[in-house]
C-alpha cells in the first residue's frame, strides 16, 4: 500500500542521510572562529637540511569590527622548522591556540636555493592539501622570505592580502607572468613546455617589485632574465597591456627627426597585444631533430599615441613609420627573451609543445634530449604593430611664436 | 441528516411540534400562526437566517391579504365557484401556485427535507389539512461587503475580492465571464455543514478528463463539516504528505477568471473567502496577478528577483553555515578576516547561532500576525532593537549572522503569501541542520531531494514543474519572463486545455 511504500521511501532516503553522514562526516566541520588563517608562507632550507618556515598569520581580532581602533598588527609572523613541510607546520600547530588554517593562503614564497634544489616537495605539500586554493601564487625570493613578509607594503592593513591583489593587476597587465600554482604545477608536469616562476624582490621606497623571470627545467630553477630580455618573455606568456615605451623621434622618419630634438620622444602604449606561436616541418630530414623544424613566433600589439614631443602625428606618413619601430622594438625584446630561455636551456615558450600537438612521433623522438637541443630550433619572430588611438586632441599644442623671434 | 421524521403530517398544530422537536425547541426559531383562508397556517423561520422583510412582505403579507379578500375574487379562483373555509388542502395550492411571488420556491412533502430547507435559511410555509410543505428562500444573514482582499494586495488591476457567500462569489465570475461556456457543478459536502461546493471550468476550453477527475474527488470526499476551501484542498489534493499547494488559493476573482481562461478548473466554498484553482505550477505560486497587470518587462525582472528570493529564503542560512564551518576558501580574504574577527567573539557555533536565529525569527513574525494591530508597533521594537541589537552588543551572536538571516527574512517576505513560501520558509530548518553537518554536500543532497520532490509532484494529475519538466517551450514564454501579451498566442499545455489558442493570429 502507499503507506507502507511512503514508509520504506523515508527509511531509505534516511538511509542515504546516514551514508552520506558517514562518507562527509561532521568531524571535517571547523569553524572560522576555531582556525588561524595563514596568509603567506616562506619556505627555505635551514643549515641543517630542515625546512625552515615563515608564517604570515591573520590576527584578526585586531582588525576589530567597526568603531574599534585598531590597536594591534592584524597580522603576526612565526617560523617552524622541521625535516618536512608537514612537521614544521605541526611544529607550529602544537605552540597555537587555534589550527592553522591554508583556506586563505595568499602567497607561498621560496628562497632562491631550495627552487635550484627543486620545488617538487613544496608544489606537492601545498597542491596536496585539501585546504589549499589552487589560485594561491608562488615566488621566489633571492632573499630570505621573512625579509619579504616584512617588507610587504603597508597599504593594506593584511599585507600578503595586498601582494596578491597587486600580482593580480600585473598579472592582467602582461607584466607578470601567470604565478598561481595550478598553472605552475601544470607547467612542471606538462610535457614540452617548462615552467616559469616570478621572482619578488624588495623595491626602493618600501615596495615590492617583481623584476626577474625565473626558469624551471623541471622543478629546478636553472636561470634567470632579467630586463629587456624579461620582457621579451613576457610577451609570450600573457596579453600585454597599458605597458608603455618610448621610441625617438627619428623613428618616424628623418622630417620628424629633424623637428625633435635629442629627448623628445614618442611615448606609447600597448592597448591589447596578442603573441601566437606556429611551428611546422621544413621539409628536409626525418623531423626528428629540431632542425628538422622550423618556429614563427607572431606578436600583434595594437598601440596608443600618449605623448608626442615631436608634433608630427597629423601626417599620415610617419604612421607606417612609427608602426614599424615599434614592431622592431617587440621584435628585439622578444629575441632577447629566447636568447635568455635558450642559455638557460629551459623551454618556458611550448614549442615542444605545439610540434608534440603537431607531430607526436616526431616529439617522442626528440622528446628526451629536447631541453638540451631545442636552441637548434629555428625561430623567426615576426611582430606587427598598429597604431589605433593618437588620443582626444587632434593636433598637438602649437605654441604662438614670440614676435622677436 | 441522520435523523428521520417522515412526511409532512396533515395537521400543521403536529407538524410544528414535531419540527420543534427534531430542533430541540431552539429560541431563536421563529413560529408566526395565522389562518389561510380559513384553514390554521403556520410560517417557520430562524431569525437572523432569514430577511424578516422578505418574509414580511413577501409572504406574511400577499397570505394575510387574500385571507381578507373574499375567496372568489381571488386569483386562481376554484372554477367551481365556492370553495369551502377550512379546505386546507385548497388553500396550499392556492398559496404555492398564484399567492406567493417569491421566485425561489419548493413544495415538498417531506419533513425532512424541509427542515433543511429551514435550516439552510428558508422560510417553512405549513398549512392545516394539506400533508405537505412550502419552502421559499429568503436568506437574511449577515455578509461582509466584497472588498480587496486583505492577503492578495495590489497596485494595479481590480481590487474586488471574494467573501464568504457562494452566491455572491458565484456573482463576481459570472460577471468577469458572461458567456454560456461558463459551467458551474455544485454539490454539498460535509454530512454535518452540508456546504456547498461549486465546480467551475469554461467548456470547449477545460479538458474535460480535468474536469471529471476534479468532480470524482470532490465526490469522494467523506467528511462531516467543511468550513473552509482548505479543507477541500486537503481532502483532494495530490500529494497529502507535501509541504508544497498543489491547488491555488486565492481570493481574487480575476485570478479565477484567468485561470479558467487558461483552461483550468475553480473550486469554490461556500464560506470560504478563497477559491482553489487547479493544476497548478510550482513557478505560478511565485507570481502575484499583478505580474499580468504590469508592464511586461518589469513583471519579469520582478519574477526574477523574486526567484532570487525563493533560492535565498530556502538556502541563504544554510550556505552562510556551509561557507563558516566548512569551506573557509570560498568566502574572500577580507571578509573571511572580518568574519573571524567578529565569530571569534561569540559563543555559538555559526549554525546554531542561525539556527537559535532563524526561530526567533519564525516567532516574532508569528507573533506579529497573531497580536491586534495595535500591538504590532510593540513587537517590531522588541523584535528590531532589543533582540538584534542587543544579541549583537552582547556578543552572543554576531553582526554578519543577524545580517544573513534578516536577509533570508526579508527574501521570505518578498514571495507572494501562497503557501509555496511557507513551504520554503519551513524547508531552510532540514536544510541547516543538512549544512551543519555535512557543508555543501549537505546542502547539494538537500535541494536534489527537493528537485526530486517536484519533479514527482502532480496537481490534479498534471505536472507540477510544467513547462520546464516536461519541458514545453511556449509554455516558457510566461514562466520564465512575462512576456508581451502579443506573444502569449497559446494557452499552458499542462492542462491540457482543448482550445489551445488564445490569440488569433499566425
Amino acid at each position: 500500500m502507499t503507506g507502507a511504500r511512503t514508509a520504506a521511501r523515508a527509511t531509505a532516503a534516511l538511509a542515504a542521510l546516514c551514508a552520506a553522514l558517514l562518507a562527509t562526516g561532521c568531524g571535517s566541520s571547523r569553524e572560522i572562529r576555531d582556525v588561524s588563517f595563514v596568509l603567506g608562507v616562506g619556505v627555505e632550507r635551514a643549515e641543517g637540511g630542515d625546512y625552515h618556515l615563515t608564517f604570515e598569520v591573520a590576527n584578526p581580532v585586531a582588525l576589530g569590527s567597526e568603531g574599534t581602533p585598531i590597536t594591534d598588527s592584524p597580522v603576526r609572523w612565526m617560523t617552524a622548522g622541521g625535516p618536512t613541510i608537514d612537521q614544521a607546520v605541526e611544529d607550529l600547530n602544537g605552540r597555537l591556540a587555534y589550527r592553522l588554517s591554508w583556506a586563505q593562503l595568499q602567497a607561498i614564497i621560496v628562497a632562491e636555493p631550495l627552487a635550484r634544489e627543486g620545488l617538487l616537495d613544496v608544489l606537492d605539500y601545498f597542491t596536496r592539501h585539501r585546504e589549499m586554493r589552487d589560485s594561491v601564487r608562488l615566488f621566489v625570493s633571492r632573499t630570505a622570505p621573512a625579509e619579504i613578509f616584512h617588507r610587504l607594503p603597508a597599504l593594506n592593513p593584511v599585507p600578503s592580502v595586498a601582494l596578491a591583489a597587486r600580482a593580480d593587476v600585473m598579472e592582467r597587465r602582461g607584466l607578470l607572468p601567470p604565478s598561481d600554482l595550478r598553472r605552475i604545477v601544470a607547467a612542471v608536469s606538462g610535457r614540452g613546455q617548462q615552467a616559469i616562476v616570478s621572482s619578488i624582490a624588495p623595491a626602493p621606497g618600501g615596495e615590492l617589485a617583481f623584476p626577474e623571470i625565473g626558469f624551471l627545467r623541471g622543478d629546478r630553477l636553472v636561470g634567470w632574465a632579467a630586463g629587456p630580455a624579461a620582457d621579451g618573455a613576457r610577451w609570450f606568456l600573457g596579453r600585454i597591456t597599458r605597458q608603455t615605451f618610448d621610441l625617438p623621434c627619428a623613428a618616424a622618419g628623418p622630417e620628424a627627426a629633424r623637428r625633435g630634438v635629442s629627448p623628445w620622444r614618442y611615448s606609447l602604449t600597448i592597448g591589447r597585444s596578442r603573441t601566437a606561436i606556429r611551428v611546422w616541418r621544413s621539409g628536409a630530414g626525418s623531423g626528428g631533430s629540431p632542425r628538422d623544424w622550423r618556429a614563427q613566433v607572431s606578436a600583434h600589439a595594437d598601440l596608443a599615441v600618449t605623448g608626442d614631443s615631436c608634433r608630427t602625428l597629423l601626417t599620415p606618413e610617419h604612421f607606417p613609420r612609427l608602426e614599424r619601430a615599434a614592431a622592431d622594438r617587440i621584435e628585439a625584446a622578444i629575441q632577447a627573451g629566447l636568447r635568455a630561455a635558450r642559455e638557460a636551456g629551459s623551454d618556458p615558450f611550448g614549442f615542444g609543445a605545439a610540434i608534440r600537438r603537431q607531430d607526436p612521433a616526431a616529439w617522442r623522438e626528440m622528446e628526451e634530449r629536447w631541453d638540451t637541443t631545442w636552441w637548434e630550433l629555428p625561430v623567426a619572430v615576426k611582430a606587427e604593430a598598429r597604431v589605433r588611438r593618437t588620443g582626444v586632441t587632434l593636433a598637438p599644442i602649437e605654441l604662438v611664436p614670440e614676435p622677436g623671434s | 441528516m441522520d435523523l428521520q421524521i417522515g412526511p409532512v403530517p396533515p395537521s400543521a398544530a403536529a407538524a410544528v411540534g414535531l419540527v420543534q422537536a427534531a430542533l430541540g425547541n431552539p429560541p431563536d426559531l421563529v413560529i408566526r400562526p395565522f389562518h389561510l383562508l380559513g384553514a390554521p397556517a403556520a410560517v417557520l423561520y430562524f431569525e437572523g437566517l432569514v430577511d424578516s422583510r422578505t418574509v414580511q412582505d413577501g409572504m406574511l403579507g400577499p397570505l394575510m391579504a387574500a385571507a381578507a379578500q373574499s375567496p372568489a375574487s381571488l386569483p386562481g379562483a376554484h372554477p367551481a365557484g365556492g370553495i369551502a373555509t377550512g379546505d386546507g388542502a385548497h388553500a396550499f395550492d392556492r398559496a404555492a401556485t398564484a399567492l406567493l411571488p417569491s421566485g425561489q420556491l419548493k413544495v415538498t412533502d417531506s419533513l425532512d427535507q424541509a427542515l433543511d430547507d429551514l435550516l439552510d435559511g428558508h422560510a417553512l410555509l405549513l398549512v392545516d389539512g394539506a400533508g405537505r410543505a412550502v419552502t421559499v428562500q429568503a436568506p437574511g444573514w449577515e455578509k461582509r461587503q466584497v472588498s480587496e482582499p486583505p492577503s492578495e494586495p495590489m497596485v494595479r488591476g481590480p481590487r474586488e475580492g471574494f467573501i464568504e457567500s457562494l452566491t455572491s462569489n458565484l456573482a463576481l465570475v459570472r460577471r468577469r465571464l458572461p458567456v454560456p461556456e461558463l459551467r458551474v457543478w455544485r454539490t454539498e459536502v460535509g454530512r454535518r455543514t452540508r456546504t456547498s461546493v461549486a465546480l467551475l471550468h469554461l467548456q470547449g476550453v477545460a479538458d474535460e478528463a480535468l474536469v471529471g477527475e476534479a468532480r470524482r474527488r470532490i465526490e469522494r470526499i467523506q467528511i462531516d463539516g467543511v468550513l473552509d476551501a482548505t479543507y477541500v484542498d486537503e481532502l483532494i489534493r495530490d500529494a497529502p504528505w507535501s509541504p508544497f499547494p498543489t491547488m491555488r488559493l486565492t481570493e481574487r476573482p480575476d485570478v479565477v477568471v484567468s485561470q479558467l481562461l487558461e483552461g483550468r478548473v475553480a473550486i469554490l466554498v461556500d464560506g470560504s473567502p478563497e477559491a482553489l484553482t487547479a493544476p497548478v505550477v510550482l513557478w505560478e505560486l511565485f507570481q502575484p496577478a499583478e505580474d499580468h497587470y504590469e508592464n511586461f518587462i518589469a513583471a519579469s525582472v520582478l519574477r526574477w528577483m523574486r526567484l532570487t528570493a525563493a533560492v535565498t529564503a530556502l538556502v541563504g542560512g544554510p550556505l552562510f553555515v556551509a561557507m563558516t564551518s566548512f569551506h573557509h576558501e570560498m568566502i574572500p580574504t577580507v571578509l573571511v578576516l572580518r568574519l573571524a574577527a567578529t565569530l571569534r567573539q561569540t559563543p555559538l557555533p555559526a549554525w546554531l547561532a542561525v539556527l537559535l536565529y532563524e526561530l526567533v525569527f519564525e516567532l516574532l513574525r508569528e507573533a506579529s500576525v497573531r497580536m491586534p494591530k495595535q500591538i504590532g508597533g510593540a513587537i517590531s521594537i522588541v523584535g528590531g532593537i532589543v533582540l538584534g541589537e542587543m544579541a549583537v552588543r552582547s556578543g552572543i551572536v554576531s553582526p554578519a549572522t543577524v545580517l544573513v538571516i534578516s536577509a533570508t527574512g526579508i527574501s521570505g517576505f518578498a514571495l507572494p503569501p501562497f503557501a509555496a513560501g511557507v513551504a520554503l520558509r519551513l524547508l531552510r530548518f532540514p536544510m541547516l541542520l543538512l549544512s551543519a553537518g555535512f557543508g555543501f554536500v549537505g546542502v547539494v543532497a538537500g535541494v536534489l531531494a527537493l528537485l526530486i520532490h517536484l519533479c514527482g509532484l502532480r496537481s490534479l494529475g498534471r505536472p507540477y514543474l510544467a513547462p520546464l519538466a516536461p519541458a514545453q517551450p511556449l509554455g516558457l514564454l510566461d514562466t520564465l519572463v512575462r512576456a508581451r501579451r502579443g506573444a502569449l498566442r497559446w494557452r499552458p499545455q499542462f492542462s491540457g486545455p482543448r482550445d489551445r489558442r488564445r490569440q488569433a493570429g499566425p
